[in-house]
């Protein structure tokens, strides 16, 4: 079997890119696999057979790609990263893999910021909710309301679902969701992680009783749905603030949290990183007692994060929000949306102490990862997936095909009566068409 | 029998489909029936007009003209035999090749766009479906017919007709050259033959007569025999009359014919009309139903080397090669390659 892989590659600043590094061995086993990466340079794979390509090249060797037999984009919320898989699968089709199911905010960039074409930022604000949902758009091009705000009503999932060979997504929740809105075949793959063998010794927390109690904040920070700012108010406002740590790594504003912890004093207790590679990032979470992994609004995202943190064992609070609230409660505390000051500081005193449930919770979340998450499992049944999806794409592309069909040939009879007439016959004829 | 034949055109372009649809006609009139051509423009460029041309087709209604009753459909080509009728029976000449035995391979103009694959995987799957609607499939050749069954899953059965002005064939003593009469493009290998040329050890000598599809491809063959030094070997004859045609025929040693998986092969049978051999290769297709290597011709490795080797025996044993022509001939008269026997079967299909 022949694929094409469209996805971030190291050292692409997202997670995204490591989860393809993690899957090549076993994709490798499976299948010739061609990547294709939206960037100019990748860190050297030590698989010679798997060949690399980019997506930014003016023109892209059609016949190369189209002669391999499944192609597999892997779709996030960063349009830099994105964006250009995006403008390829759009061209293309094909199956995708959904690392978060709201869009809105990649397409927003990757439309108004990136092209400079708010008009067709507008057009699929419109096909998801029509006239509503574009004055909706309108305020957030305005500044009037933020994207999280409008993403929240629109999240944009249907941009990327019709014509579809399948659908894969991290996230049991939001598959019935997405299964709804298309007739592709979807399925749920739990985020691989690293295989067993190579999971780093976790380093359970050596804490005495009366030390400080670490905690730590990373990955990609910027907007509200990360909880940052949230966070650093809890702490301020935290009656024991002076017995809390605090390490964040990543992408952030870190001149503006310098600022915010040094007006509220606590500017001695953090400890701010940027981005970190993989080594570092271990090197950090090993050293932490507690890691901070909220998301509210959810974005319909399964997180690459949690499994890193569970791979060192460590204890994590995470809000009762989207793919979090359904994890079992012997791997993570929950932490209401509604209450999360509140929830903080109550878990935040329980921690110091009497650590002992949460540090179980840890252990549990390191069992957990060994057994539900391995790159092998997950590549056999995407594999398994593939037939299926073999089957919809002859549908997928009438799916495309037909509306612009429509529309370029309907447009010239003045009459709408007439027009739905026309739309109804032409729609039988193709359903005909169907096995 | 009020009888409609279907295909499809495409403008200013006339070649084998069209001769052989135009036959169909007339010889349907000659057996007594009402007789019409539907021909359907048709441009597959770029792909998603070939979904457009078959809507469209699958739009028109051929079940009636003028408040009487049209009896029979006979479809030829892609997307005109998906036209609808209850009474339809298909006559492929081919299906539309790049979605089938050419995809995967250079000469699959699909592949060149972003939206080419997808585009087949639908027609491939559409195809499947609609051709349930019909009567009784035929195919033009064995090998068409097993192609629908390798790709579309469907049962034909091979259904021969003579070529055009079958009896005006005739033979006379052979003279020193080989005969390649045929468009000049890349699926009828003239780079083949010409590559051939080169390595053969006898002074082999090959007419080329057809039309180039592009006038730059003549030029990249006579270039490529100029390189291989075989441009005195080579005669380049252009488009030529048919009674020329049956002139070659007829005063040739033999026929190299290499295309590659043809679908059927005036070709062959003309050379055989002729009396003369026919050199073929492995998976040139339709012309291997009619060669018996080492009876009525020689079948080659699709190689230039072993190419070159066949056209050394036939050029160097030319009373051998009279005798494959004879047999030819015989093997034709044994096939009972007629009209009457096509439009039997296509308007008594069940």
């Amino acid at each position: 079997m022949r694929l094409n892989w469209f996805s971030p590659l190291p050292p692409a600043r997202t997670d995204i890119a490591n989860y393809t590094a993690r899957l090549l061995p076993p994709l490798a086993a499976h299948a010739e696999v061609k990547l294709w990466a939206p960037q100019e340079q990748w860190t050297e794979l030590q698989r010679p057979s798997i060949s690399i390509g980019n997506v930014l090249q003016k023109r892209l060797p059609w016949t190369e790609i189209n002669f391999r037999e499944f192609s597999i984009f892997q779709i996030g919320n960063d349009a830099r990263f994105h964006g250009p898989l995006l403008d390829v699968y759009e061209r293309h089709g094909g199956i995708v893999v959904l690392h978060d199911t709201n869009l809105h905010e990649m397409q927003r960039m990757r439309l108004v910021e990136g092209r400079q074409r708010p008009e067709a930022y507008l057009a699929l604000l419109s096909r998801s909710g029509g006239a509503k949902a574009v004055a909706v758009g309108r305020r957030v091009l305005s500044g009037e309301i933020s994207v999280d705000e409008a993403a929240a009503a629109y999240p944009l999932t249907d941009s990327v679902l019709q014509g579809a060979h399948g659908v894969v997504v991290h996230n049991p929740t939001q598959l019935k969701a997405v299964a709804t809105r298309t007739s592709a075949p979807c399925l749920y793959l739990p985020l691989p992680y690293l295989p067993p063998e190579a999971l780093p010794e976790p380093v359970q927390s050596k804490r005495q009783a009366g030390d400080p109690l670490r905690l730590i904040l990373f990955g990609f920070l910027h907007g509200t749905n990360r909880r940052l700012e949230s966070i650093l108010q809890a702490w301020a406002q935290f009656p024991q603030r002076d017995r809390l740590r605090l390490t964040l790594f990543g992408e952030y504003d870190q001149a503006h949290v310098s600022r915010t912890l040094e007006e509220s004093g606590l500017r001695q207790y953090a400890e701010l990183h940027g981005y970190c590679s993989e080594s570092e990032m271990d090197a950090l979470l090993s050293k932490a007692d507690l890691a901070l992994n909220l998301r509210f609004p959810s974005r319909g995202e399964a997180s690459g994060s949690l499994l890193r943190i569970w791979s060192h064992a460590l204890p994590c609070f995470v809000s009762r929000s989207g793919y979090y609230a359904e994890l079992d409660d012997a791997l993570v505390t929950k932490i209401d949306p509604g209450s999360e000051l509140i929830d903080l500081h109550h878990h935040w005193s329980r921690f110091l102490t009497a650590p002992e449930p949460y540090l179980r919770q840890g252990s549990a979340g390191l069992h957990h990862l060994k057994n539900h998450h391995t790159p092998a499992a997950y590549v056999e049944r995407l594999m398994a997936f593939l037939p299926e999806a073999g089957r919809y794409r002859a549908q997928a592309y009438l799916e495309r095909w037909l509306p612009h069909m429509t529309q370029k040939f309907m447009s010239p009879i003045p009459h709408w009566a007439a027009q739905a007439r026309w739309r109804e016959r032409i729609a039988a004829e193709v359903a005909s068409w169907a096995p | 029998m009020r009888v409609l034949v279907t295909t499809v055109k495409v403008p200013f372009v006339y070649g084998g489909a069209e001769i052989h649809a135009g036959n169909l006609v007339t010889e349907l009139r000659r057996a007594g029936h009402e007789a019409e051509l539907v021909e359907i423009p048709f441009r597959w460029y770029p792909p998603e007009q070939m979904l457009d041309h078959l809507l469209a087709c699958r739009l028109l209604d051929l079940t009636e003209a003028n408040g009487v009753a049209v009896d029979r459909v006979i479809g030829l080509k892609f997307p005109a035999y998906h036209v609808r009728h209850p009474h339809k029976v298909l006559w492929i000449l081919h299906q539309h090749r790049t979605l089938y035995d050419l995809w995967d391979t250079r000469d699959a103009d699909l592949a060149y766009y972003p939206e080419g694959a997808d585009i087949r995987h639908s027609l491939v799957g559409i195809e499947r479906q609609l051709l349930h609607e019909a009567r009784h499939l035929y195919a033009n050749s064995e090998n068409v017919a097993q192609r629908l069954t390798r790709f579309s899953g469907h049962t034909a059965e091979p259904l021969y007709h003579p070529p055009e002005h079958a009896e005006a064939f005739f033979h006379k003593p052979a003279e020193q050259y080989l005969f390649y009469p045929s468009r000049l493009c890349g699926l009828k290998r003239q780079r083949l033959v010409i590559e051939a040329l080169a390595e053969t050890k006898a002074p082999v000598v090959v007419k080329f007569a057809g039309k180039p599809d592009h006038p730059d491809y003549l030029r990249e063959l006579q270039e490529l025999a100029r390189n291989k030094g075989v441009d005195q070997r080579i005669e380049w004859l252009g488009r030529i009359s048919d009674e020329a045609k049956r002139d070659h025929y007829a005063r040739c040693l033999g026929v190299v014919f290499p295309p590659l998986d043809e679908d059927y092969g005036y070709i062959t049978l003309e050379a055989m009309l002729s009396s003369k051999p026919v050199i073929t290769c492995q998976d040139s297709g339709g012309p291997l139903e009619f060669v018996l290597d080492g009876q009525t011709g020689l079948v080659a490795e699709p190689t230039a080397s072993s190419l070159a080797q066949s056209m050394d025996q036939l050029w160097n044993t030319p009373e051998k090669a009279q005798e494959m022509g004879a047999a030819a001939r015989d093997r034709y008269a044994d096939l009972r390659i007629t009209w009457k026997h096509v439009i039997d079967r296509l308007l008594h299909a069940s």
